[in-house]
């Protein structure tokens, strides 16, 4: 708890550093410093929303944060955030009331997933069978560019054995050898052509 | 009684088409061209009796026949004209039937239009495209029978889901439809070119322009159903990433690496192989979202699945997967490009090879999104949910590695890793990038996001799209400097570039419309909302809107009662407009409807819900208030993607060169047959 709250508040001095150049900010980045809380720096960034109230802005956002992690459990690809069913009502209730109570985000996390299983989280959750769904996009992400580094971009190695095959006038001579071998042997099998057949040349479809 | 007429057409329809598969694959296997003739006439009887019955169908919606069930489920008396037109395609039976009817269409004019090089491979085809339609309309008399009689008829129906009481929502089936079905062209060409055993002469032109077209359909088919959901569903978003959006997106994304892989196909004569798989697996995507809309196996509010559809569907999706990769596996083999040492390097065959791999990249993590909570249930019975949080972890990265790729792709050239301008272009860009971005950002009110970490990747991805714009631009300008020496003024200039460049003006075009829609999510990437509870004339104010309700009203519109609360709308005093959120009530359904007021701008839409109203008096409403940003830029930019591949459609160069020449000849019924003997000659 203690590390990731010095590693929050470190990202955020980093960041409000960053966006002091940006003028929007400058005015509202002074008082970020490692001995504040966590909710006073967080309502130092916050205090660029619309909202007058910035302590009920940090509320806001703390909600919404964990109320973005809580699946609507009666609709289909929402968060209780978006959401305005009774069941999802219930549920923002709840975090509510246990946000107010000063429990974290994980904590809040947690106790839903106890009670209704990893299904209530919108991700699947990084262990068990669920790390696959995470493991897979991952893997094809790092490993297709070396696929396609090795399949596609290095066939320039083939070329060695592409200079190695024998010349075209010998190909074309073997071709002929074959044509002429099926030929005779076609012409053997119909004994009403008297050796007159002439291989097929396409005289409609291509304008070559 | 027009159940049974219906009922009928349906049946004839069925015997014709498996009387026309069969015509076809006995005339592909006897190269016969009467027989091939004849299927197709099956298959244009096949389309005529489907049309038949859906003209039973409309007749009987709009006599409000309520003895035919599927009229008694979904529409009522209080039903408006165009509503009842559109009940249609409102539940499942009717959707089926219209994806069959538009397969069947699009089967009869892909048959009559083939280019004359192709006949010989046109057997197959007709044979791949019928054995599916055949297949539908098997479902369509046993498990899915539309014309199902309810007895005695009852006198007004259950009533149309309102939610489906759009006008988006009227016309999202039959464009994703005309999309999902257009597929089929390019699935049943690529089984063709397997079956006959190389790709021929023409095979291009053909699969590109109906993939062409079906990406068109698809891109509207996809923004319409994100536009309904916007303004019906009252969540104040577009796409949830939701299992039914998620499986219109992944045909898409097929269909877009198709298109990439046709370009090097075209040009170079490679990635044959890897068109045909993409033709398959686009038709397979399209089908599978299908099942996932029929099946009901993943719940959702457009699934209005029940029935025993889904195992059927389950069989044919896997037989049609297995059966297409196992003949590629037999056949695929022999379909060679022309030149095997072709080295690659960094060039522009590249650069579309890595755009190919990222959409795939995309559709390989909505899929699994899609499907692993099914597969977990199924493996190790525990139940999770993959939504939006899990494809915003992933989508967002490879849209930027995209907006590279799209700029760095257009930039090179073939065969060669220089970039015509030198690195200069690059750079310059990078420059001229900064001004169009930080205007974005001023303008969209960017900064005034909440936190760190969504806000500098809001700049980084706005900086980039505006680069990948100017680099876009660039590009143009150096194809357009040839033309300057034309004579006859500027339109004769233009005129000579746009028939010179008619596909890359409208890749061109496309790609600044997928730009403009990566900056537009990446612009309301996070909108600002507050609920608040109004009595008449109390203003509420967000992000520097004012919000004065009015009078509270109820009026009649349609067959709906609404109960409606105007806002009226000021910034800094000057007023804006008013927006009408409001709950209705149809005549046959309990429940009150969400009637979402949106009052859009280029920057802002202002999206109101009515979260609950005092009922009494309406004297107290509680609103949901949302200003999402550039929402309006997303909806344009499909505008603009779908333009693009209007333009691209009508290139008219493309393809008749074709690098491949196989011509291919008719065993019986050719006029010439006696010349020929065995396989046809290679010229």
């Amino acid at each position: 708890m203690r590390a990731f709250l010095t590693l929050r508040l470190s990202t955020l001095w980093l960041a409000l550093t960053v966006f002091n150049a940006v003028p929007v900010f400058a005015n509202q980045s002074t008082t970020a410093s490692a001995s504040a809380t966590a909710s006073t720096t967080a309502s130092t960034t916050a205090s660029t929303t619309a909202s007058s109230d910035a302590t009920g802005s940090v509320f806001q956002d703390q909600f919404r944060d964990v109320a973005s992690d809580l699946r609507c459990p009666t609709c289909v690809g929402l968060s209780v955030l978006e959401s305005d069913a009774p069941f999802s009502k219930q549920i923002k209730d709840e975090v509510t009331s246990q946000l107010k109570a000063g429990k974290s985000h994980e904590e809040i996390l947690t106790f839903f997933t106890e009670r209704y299983g990893p299904w209530i989280l919108r991700v699947p959750p990084k262990t068990g069978v669920s790390i696959l769904a995470w493991a897979i996009p991952l893997a094809v992400l790092l490993a297709g560019p070396l696929a396609v580094w090795f399949l596609v971009w290095r066939r320039r190695d083939d070329l060695a054995g592409v200079e190695a095959v024998k010349p075209l006038e010998e190909i074309l001579a073997e071709w002929n050898r074959d044509i002429n071998k099926r030929r005779d042997s076609l012409n053997s099998t119909l004994p009403g052509n008297e050796g007159s057949t002439t291989l097929a040349t396409d005289e409609g479809g291509n304008q070559a | 009684m027009p159940a049974h007429l219906g009922f009928m057409f349906l049946l004839l329809a069925l015997i014709f088409s498996l009387y026309g598969f069969g015509a076809s694959i006995a005339a592909a296997w006897l190269r016969h061209r009467r027989l091939y003739r004849s299927g197709r006439m099956a298959a244009t009887m096949t389309a005529m009796f489907i049309v038949l019955a859906a003209v039973v169908m409309w007749l009987s919606l709009f006599a409000r026949d309520y003895s035919i069930a599927y009229v008694w489920r979904n529409s009522s008396n209080d039903l408006p004209a165009f509503y009842t037109f559109t009940t249609f395609w409102s539940a499942l039976e009717g959707s089926h039937f219209l994806w069959m009817m538009i397969l069947a269409i699009f089967t009869v004019i892909a048959l009559w239009t083939g280019n004359r090089d192709n006949e010989h491979i046109m057997p197959w085809v007709a044979a791949s495209l019928l054995a599916v339609v055949s297949w539908m309309l098997y479902l369509a008399v046993s498990h899915s029978d539309p014309f199902l009689m309810q007895l005695p008829a009852p006198t007004n129906g259950l009533g149309k889901n309102p939610l489906l009481q759009n006008p988006y929502m009227a016309i999202h089936p039959p464009t994703l439809f005309t999309g999902y079905t257009a597929l089929a062209i390019p699935f049943a060409y690529a089984i063709a070119a397997m079956a006959y055993g190389d790709i021929t002469e023409g095979w291009l032109k053909t699969t590109r322009r109906w993939t062409l077209f079906a990406w068109c359909a698809l891109t509207a088919g996809v923004a319409l159903g994100g536009h309904w959901a916007y303004v019906e569903l009252g969540w104040a978003g577009y796409w949830a990433w939701d299992p039914v959006e998620n499986s219109s997106f992944m045909p898409w994304l097929m269909a877009t690496a198709l298109l990439h892989s046709m370009v090097i196909q075209d040009k170079l004569g490679h990635l044959k192989r890897s068109g045909i798989i993409l033709a398959i697996l686009a038709f397979f995507f399209s089908f599978f979202g299908t099942f996932i809309t029929r099946s009901g196996i993943i719940t959702s509010v457009h699934s209005f699945a029940d029935g025993n559809i889904g195992p059927n569907y389950l069989i044919f999706i896997a037989s049609l997967l297995v059966g297409s990769l196992a003949l590629f596996a037999f056949r695929a083999p022999s379909i060679l490009p022309p030149d095997a040492g072709k080295v690659w390097g960094v060039s522009k065959e590249s650069a579309l090879i890595v755009t190919q791999f990222l959409l795939l990249t995309l559709a390989a993590v909505v899929f699994i999104g899609t499907v692993f909570p099914i597969v977990s249930e199924a493996v190790s019975n525990q139940r999770i949910s993959i939504q939006a949080p899990y494809f915003n972890a992933f989508a967002p990265w490879i849209g930027l590695a995209m907006i590279v790729a799209i700029a760095m792709g257009n930039l090179l050239r073939y065969h060669s890793a220089k970039i015509p301008g030198g690195r200069a272009v690059l750079i310059n860009a990078a420059v001229i990038a900064i001004l169009p971005a930080a205007l974005f950002c001023w303008r969209g009110e960017v900064f005034k996001t909440t936190r760190a970490w969504p806000l500098g990747a809001q700049i980084v991805g706005i900086y980039l799209v505006m680069w990948s714009v100017v680099c876009l631009c660039a590009d143009f300008r150096q194809r357009l400097a040839p033309f300057a020496n034309v004579a006859g003024g500027v339109f004769a200039r233009w005129a000579a570039f746009l028939r010179r460049n008619t596909a890359y003006t409208g890749a061109f075009v496309a790609h600044i419309g997928v730009l403009l829609a990566i900056l537009g999510f990446l612009g309301n990437y996070r909108g600002v909302d507050r609920e608040v509870t109004l009595r008449s004339g109390e203003t509420a104010s967000l992000f520097g809107y004012d919000f004065t309700m009015g009078k509270f009203q109820v009026r009649e519109e349609g067959n709906a009662t609404l109960y409606e609360a105007p806002l009226l709308v000021t910034r800094d005093g000057r007023e804006v407009g008013t927006v009408y959120p409001a709950k209705s009530k149809y005549p046959t359904k309990p429940e009150l409807m969400n009637e979402v007021g949106v009052l859009g701008g280029f920057w802002h839409d202002l999206y109101a819900v009515i979260v609950d109203f005092e009922k009494k008096s309406g004297e107290t409403v509680t609103l949901q208030l949302h200003v999402n940003p550039t929402v309006r830029l997303v909806f344009m930019s499909v505008v603009i993607m779908v333009l693009g591949g209007i333009i691209a459609a009508f290139d008219r160069i493309r393809g008749d060169r074709s690098r491949d020449v196989a011509g291919g000849v008719w065993e019986h019924g050719s006029g010439s047959d006696a010349a020929h003997s065995q396989g046809g000659g290679r010229a």
